[in-house]
């Protein structure tokens, strides 16, 4: 007896059964990796930028996401993909007062519009990736993004934060043919941002995220993580969280709180005092505008080709906004700040604005710009619920009107 | 970093394969070398490449001549040329504060923006073979032999700090025995996953730290303590990880190398710590610096000094920066602070007889030393990753509700 217990023992401690009992341990794994990328795995969320934020260790992965879009979204209606940075996530607006929330009731029961704008995010990101996933499936699909200084993307996969969304769609073969067509040079290659202009440690990151999107697309082990992330684990850590920074995401509550209008124009919400350092330093960048315009005798100019790079981002654009339907919002800074800007520099923002939004124009893309007070805002850029409200005001004006005019 | 890519995980499973399959030892040998040379390559580049082969060209020439200027020539040329690439913009910016002529001087033109791939690593390697050879053992011979123990990819990147007398048996006894349905690839392969999951504990809570550090002083004292528990934590499970992912790789190769970390939160003295924390870099520092200056056989005044100029050096080892300096410092004077207490300990206090009194007492004085070397260790962290008037204002929220 006692030596078939040491037979027994000797078995399963053997080399032998221990790497095969990894072996099938990881095909274990593989197989709930593919079963929940089926299933689908996210619960419902209002905005998906306000229960868990996007970093290193927790990846947003495209099939479950795709997936809840279908369950919550029939094929009959609208899709409304809202993309772009914390501006169009409604950081500022509680949840109850969320933009992209009035926006469906403005355009009603016709349209599903689903926020997946994200901190940082742009044009290209979760939502240009999930376009081009889900843009033929419907009716017809719109893209909402915010166009604002200081955040560009327009590589194929977006910014950095949100590369690994594009990457897992681009090798599951998730996105549409004719949709990537438009991102692919002569040789159908795909443009991406070139090596050369990022740093070190950024292209390792890409190196290292194209490859591990690669091996995931054959294994799903990133359907797993994401899932036991988002169920068990909470892996973003910010000061404001609270309590609620050892709650799993699934458990989040999004960002709520009752929006007193009277308080709101009082005292704007996290705006810095005006005259404090953290104001002085908001405005001294605000007027370094010298990557566009130069300095001359009669007031700034607008340099040549001080557009250029936006011009050629544009034209070759994984989105083809001529062919799908792209609404920029417009943002501008708050006037709490740009009030205390000079006359020649307010006007050189106008100057920009309008360049930039023709150009937007030329390629197809809708532009809308709501007329935004001092009031609108929360802090430099973010607007509160007021801001909001106009915000989905001019773009539900402009889904309706380009409806009409088909 | 390196460690955790897909790269490294791709490359070791396609570089294990082939050492298994390989039939003979020398074939093995070359193409561990090959590997190696690959690894440096992909993750150095073709620049970072040419500094540690010239370096080990000149240590293993040095070594087999086993003529003393020689070697202590190439001794120079390793410690010039990791002054030179580590520390020169650390120098400059110091020599410009004193002497503010300096600051026109086109320094970027002259020095390298960033250092080879573990300079500090291979040119202690470097400096412990020549030193040892000149102190009389038998240089490497083969070739080969050297260049796997010049650059054996596992340790390349963040040790342990290797000895040639151990380990060029041992990489002769493993290329020799290795199997792949073997025990020691269960063993090592067990570590390696021990060390990636040290690496992701180390990355999530680097994370919570990066998130909360920035208000630290605004959060709760019992979340700012959370958070220095944390910052602790996160370098001890981030270099031990990295550790135990490079040991276990070298034991699937059949390849036993030194331990470098033995449970350093338990130590109970500083000196306790340093036996436990980065052994490989600590016994070197002792056998190659604060030996050679005397050990503990100098006057007391001097063997204090010494070590606090050993500490010194240790920390600045770690990176060219005030905050490592005073690091360094900061052991270092603790050291000796608990060196003489316990000489006047010593001194004051007559041994008494053995007793449960005395036990317990023993018992008491443990966890105390425990307490206060966990507290001064951890507290040593925050110069160590901060700035220092950020440190002391991090120290100070800790002491105050």
């Amino acid at each position: 007896m006692r030596e078939r217990i040491a037979a027994f023992a000797r078995l399963f401690l053997a080399p032998r059964a221990f790497f095969l009992g990894f072996l099938c341990a990881m095909v274990a794994c593989s197989l709930a990796g593919r079963k929940l990328a089926q299933d689908g795995f996210y619960e419902s969320f209002t905005r998906i930028g306000g229960t868990f934020q996007v970093d290193d260790t927790f990846l947003l992965s495209p099939a479950p996401m795709v997936r809840w879009i279908r369950a919550h979204c029939s094929r009959d209606r609208e899709l409304v993909l809202v993309g772009g940075s914390s501006i169009m996530m409604g950081a500022g607006q509680p949840v109850r007062r969320l933009w992209s929330k009035r926006l469906q009731e403005l355009l009603g029961d016709g349209y599903c519009v689903v926020n997946l704008a994200g901190p940082s995010g742009a044009l290209n990101g979760f939502a240009g990736t999930t376009l081009g996933i889900l843009g033929h499936e419907y009716k017809r699909a719109w893209l909402i993004a915010d166009m604002h200084d200081g955040v560009v993307g327009y590589s194929p996969d977006g910014v950095m934060t949100q590369k690994h969304y594009f990457w897992s769609a681009y090798f599951s073969g998730m996105l549409e043919p004719g949709f990537l067509a438009h991102g692919q040079d002569e040789n159908g290659k795909l443009r991406v941002t070139p090596a050369t202009t990022m740093s070190d440690k950024d292209r390792a990151r890409l190196e290292q995220l194209r490859l591990g999107s690669w091996l995931d697309s054959w294994l799903h082990f990133d359907e797993l993580w994401s899932y036991l992330h988002y169920r068990y684990f909470t892996t973003y850590y910010f000061h404001n969280a609270g309590r609620w920074q050892w709650t799993p995401r699934a458990a989040w509550p999004d960002y709520d709180f009752e929006f007193d209008e009277a308080q709101a124009r009082a005292h704007r919400q996290y705006a810095d005092a005006v005259g404090s350092a953290a104001f002085n330093g908001k405005l001294e960048r605000l007027r370094d505008l010298k990557t566009y315009f130069a300095a001359t005798p009669s007031g700034l100019k607008l340099r040549e080709n001080a557009l250029g790079m936006l011009d050629t981002q544009l034209k070759d654009n994984i989105i083809d906004a001529s062919k799908q339907n792209v609404v920029i919002a417009y943002i501008t800074v708050a006037p709490y700040y740009t009030s205390h800007l000079s006359l020649d520099e307010q006007s050189a923002y106008e100057t920009l604005y309008e360049h930039k939004a023709a150009m937007f124009r030329r390629y197809g893309y809708h532009v809308v710009r709501p007329t935004l007070t001092a009031d609108d805002f929360t802090d430099l850029m973010h607007t509160n619920p007021l801001g909001g409200d106009k915000v989905a005001g001019v773009v539900a004006a402009e889904i309706r009107a380009t409806e009409a005019k088909r | 970093m390196i460690f955790t890519t897909y790269w490294f995980v791709l490359f070791g499973c396609v570089f294990l394969a082939a050492y298994y399959a390989f039939p003979f030892p020398k074939w093995r040998l070359v193409l561990v070398a090959a590997a190696s040379i690959l690894f440096y390559a992909h993750f150095s580049g073709p620049a970072g490449v040419s500094i540690i082969a010239v370096l080990g060209l000149a240590t293993y020439l040095a070594g087999r001549s086993r003529r003393p200027r020689v070697i202590s020539l190439a001794i120079a040329l390793s410690a010039l040329a990791l002054v030179f690439y580590k520390y020169t913009y650390f120098l400059f910016e110091n020599l410009a504060r004193l002497a503010p002529g300096l600051t026109s001087f086109p320094i970027s033109q002259w020095a390298p923006l960033a250092a080879p791939l573990a300079i500090s690593f291979f040119v202690f390697e470097y400096a412990h073979y020549l030193v040892d050879v000149r102190r009389g053992n038998p240089p490497v011979k083969s070739p080969l032999d050297f260049l796997v123990f010049a650059c054996f990819f596992p340790t390349l990147v963040a040790g342990p700090i290797k000895r040639y007398e151990q380990f060029v048996p041992a990489l002769k006894e493993g290329v020799c025995r290795a199997r792949f349905f073997s025990a020691d690839v269960q063993i090592g392969f067990m570590r390696v996953v021990a060390g990636f999951a040290k690496k992701f504990v180390a990355d999530v809570l680097t994370m919570y730290v990066n998130g909360m550090a920035p208000a630290f002083e605004q959060q709760p004292l019992a979340d700012r303590w959370l958070v220095f528990t944390a910052i602790a934590f996160r370098i001890y499970f981030d270099f031990s990880g990295y550790s135990d992912i490079a040991i276990g790789a070298a034991r699937m190769m059949g390849i036993r190398i030194p331990e470098n970390f033995n449970w350093p939160y338990l130590a109970t003295g500083i000196r306790d710590f340093w036996r436990r924390w980065h052994i490989s870099l600590s016994t070197w520092i002792r056998d190659y610096i604060y030996i050679p200056l005397g050990g503990a056989r100098v006057h007391p005044a001097v063997h204090g000094l010494n070590l606090v100029s050993v500490f010194v050096i240790c920390g600045l080892w770690h990176g060219a920066a005030w905050n490592f300096v005073l690091w360094g410092l900061f052991h270092g004077c603790g050291l000796v602070t608990q060196q003489l207490a316990h000489a006047l300990r010593k001194r004051v206090l007559p041994a008494p007889p053995p007793g449960i009194y005395v036990t317990l007492a023993r018992a008491g004085g443990a966890a105390a030393g425990w307490a206060l070397t966990t507290f001064f260790v951890w507290s040593g962290w925050l110069l160590f990753f901060y700035p220092v008037d950020r440190a002391v204002k991090m120290f100070g929220a800790l002491l105050h509700a």
